[in-house]
């Protein structure tokens, strides 16, 4: 049995390590159970859907998981599925738990989870798009989805003058951009 | 150079994390500055805290089940929803005239144990009380300026750990002019490590005001002072992360949220 190959990209170091040091509310120290949480919904799903598990990254888009053979269809929607579904479900653990670093860890694990569930690749929700509808369908849901929301997003930000929202939303239509127009 | 770049990363993570752990009033002063660049007034830590309390199962089975008159919870009230209408209770059983209607609790005193509500695993300290009790003299406003840090639990900023915090931060200029809350006599001006230059005027009938971090005091033990003169200049000495007003108010040693009144 081949061993899992666990790697973390320079740049998500850096970013990691930088969100940890600007964090004064311990948002960051409370993610890592969460997203490990929402991770594992992946890999029981991939399990359950007799998929083997050959590498875990953590790339500046997130946790990636790398596994054959290739999942499609409804196994692969059930598979985006379980991340945030056990994401939330840990959610709601976290917080019943009580202690202020389990309900902000509950807390932050249920946001990632919906922001997960929105239908624009990478996330959860676009591959469960993906999986579920005509290939062209999804990629162009994605693309006009990502731009309506980060324009929104931006113009509440600049508005309230509050930009933190604003990156990961650009996050997502740069990855949209870069994959309509290089393919 | 994939190589270089791991290094670098891991270099760049060891130093934000030995800076962090080792300085942390240099990491405080450069997330204040971005929090005010990319935040504003914005308070995300509160909103995760509150979507944490609204998720949490046990809250809202406490919440719907009936009341007990368990001998430990009558003495000694955690935080909380559930406080409020212990306040109500107690209020009505009192019978005191001088204190409001049970229906007419402050606002303010109700949007605070609701802010604390996330935080009712933790034991109240004896000497304190979210209560509201009327003020029996005028008094003033001690700074003006934005409210930095609440009274209450709070994650503490440089130990990062849940600690009770006594009083009310009142983020201000550095030199900016400090009040006197209230007529009375000054009992205490001197040099604290944690609460930098402080002062405290005792106000009579058990009242006491109290005032931290100052850069300056700008009146002595014994001295009689009046509502709204200076006494101080506010400053961020002792453990302070910035220029702020720390502010106290006790009454018979009882430590109540100086807000309800600050925002009256």
């Amino acid at each position: 049995m081949k061993r899992v190959r666990w790697s973390i990209s320079p740049p998500a170091l850096a970013l990691l390590a930088l969100a940890y040091f600007l964090d004064g509310s311990g948002a960051v120290s409370a993610l890592m159970p969460a997203a490990l949480a929402h991770e594992l919904g992946h890999i029981l799903a991939l399990r359950f859907c007799s998929r083997r598990l050959t590498g875990v990254s953590l790339t500046l888009g997130g946790f990636a998981l790398d596994y054959a053979p290739r999942l499609e269809g409804a196994q692969a929607a059930l598979c985006a599925f379980a991340g945030p579904l056990l994401g939330a479900f840990y959610a709601v653990c976290a917080c019943s738990l009580g202690g202020s670093f389990w309900r902000m860890s509950g807390a932050v694990g249920f946001a990632l989870s919906v922001f997960n569930l929105l239908p624009i690749l990478p996330l959860d929700g676009g591959r469960i798009a993906a999986a579920l509808l005509p290939a062209a369908l999804a990629e162009r849901l994605s693309l006009y989805l990502s731009a309506a929301l980060f324009l929104a997003c931006a113009v509440l930000c600049l508005r309230h003058r509050a930009l933190l929202p604003l990156p990961p939303f650009l996050w997502l239509l740069t990855c949209n951009l870069r994959a309509r127009f290089t393919g | 150079m994939k190589r270089g770049k791991a290094i670098a990363a891991a270099a760049a993570c060891a130093a934000l994390a030995m800076t962090k752990m080792l300085l942390p009033d240099v990491g405080e002063s450069v997330r204040e500055r971005l929090r005010v660049t990319l935040a504003r007034d914005g308070d995300y830590a509160a909103v995760f805290r509150e979507l944490g309390s609204r998720l949490d199962l046990r809250r809202v089975d406490r919440a719907a089940a009936p009341r007990t008159t368990d001998a430990s919870e009558t003495a000694l009230p955690t935080p909380g929803a559930q406080y409020i209408s212990y306040l109500i209770e107690e209020s009505a059983a009192s019978g005191e005239t001088d204190r409001p209607e049970p229906t007419a609790l402050p606002a303010a005193v109700a949007a605070f144990l609701e802010s604390q509500a996330v935080f009712s695993d933790q034991t109240l300290p004896q000497n304190v009380d979210y209560g509201y009790t009327d003020i029996p003299f005028d008094f003033a406003l001690p700074v003006a300026g934005r409210q930095s840090s609440g009274f209450g639990f709070r994650l503490h900023p440089i130990l990062h750990t849940v600690r009770f915090h006594y009083g009310t931060d009142v983020a201000a200029p550095a030199g900016e002019s400090i009040a006197a809350f209230a007529d009375g006599t000054v009992i205490l001006a001197g040099y604290d490590e944690s609460f930098g230059w402080h002062l405290k005027i005792d106000h009579g009938g058990g009242w006491v005001s109290h005032y931290c971090h100052c850069s300056a005091l700008l009146a002595e033990k014994g001295d009689r002072v009046t509502m709204g003169q200076t006494v101080a200049k506010v400053g961020q000495t002792g453990l302070a992360t910035g220029p702020h007003l720390h502010f106290e108010l006790t009454r018979d040693g009882v430590y109540l949220n100086p807000e309800y009144y600050l925002c009256a």
